[in-house]
């Protein structure tokens, strides 16, 4: 499903959304293809429904979106990440 | 603010406040190889920072992973005395198999003008208006 469809289908709602094909272009992440893996009351529940979901699965790209936004503007950043000893 | 070191890590305690409420986090990264300063999710959702339909998104790639992230601004990010207003935050999973509840990167650093003082193991503010009176 596209962005414009996910927010027809599912109005005013925050939704648990994986990206099921996406790409990378000038700093921003565009999601072409999108499931919607869980719908919730707000988006506490969505938060705490995705952090289970990122831990059991951490490869999924998984958002937590409210269908309220109309564009999705995600940028991208990299980090070389922690090196802790022993 | 003292610095603390474990696991060749160098750790510090920051203080968050939001919409009237304050948490304090006694394992915070310091990481001058951060842009930007990030916090674990889980405990902030405790004073109520929640994803909200118009916060900006990110994703972050690093070594660990791929995760996404929510920004926030909250009211006042305090490490010791030093404290900024109005500071930009990111919020996430932050699994990265070690301990911390966040990431004090780079942005906050410069924007406070501190100094890492690595002999004595503390943060010192470099400008006194950026002291917490």
């Amino acid at each position: 499903m596209k962005w414009t469809e996910v927010r027809s289908q599912f109005p005013h709602q925050w939704l648990v959304i994986e990206a099921l094909d996406a790409r990378s272009e000038l700093g921003k992440r565009l999601l072409e293809e999108l499931a919607v893996v869980d719908h919730c009351p707000d988006g506490e529940s969505a938060m705490r429904t995705y952090l289970k979901l990122h831990r059991q699965a951490p490869d999924r790209e998984l958002y937590v979106l409210h269908t309220d936004r109309e564009n999705l503007e995600i940028t991208e950043q990299n980090w070389l990440g922690i090196r802790a000893a022993g | 603010m003292k610095i603390r070191l474990d696991h060749g890590l160098a750790y510090v305690e920051a203080a968050l406040a939001f919409r009237g409420k304050t948490l304090h986090l006694d394992s915070v990264i310091l990481d001058t190889g951060s842009a930007s300063t990030l916090f674990a999710s889980d405990k902030l959702l405790e004073i109520g920072i929640v994803p909200e339909p118009s916060d900006s998104l990110k994703r972050i790639r690093g070594i660990g992973g791929v995760e996404f992230v929510f920004t926030k601004h909250i009211d006042r990010l305090a490490v010791g005395e030093i404290a900024i207003v109005n500071f930009e935050i990111e919020v996430g999973a932050m699994d990265y198999g070690f301990p911390a509840q966040g990431i004090l990167g780079l942005n906050f650093l410069v924007q406070a003008g501190v100094l890492i003082d690595l002999h004595r193991l503390e943060l010192r503010p470099a400008r006194p208006e950026h002291l917490d009176r």
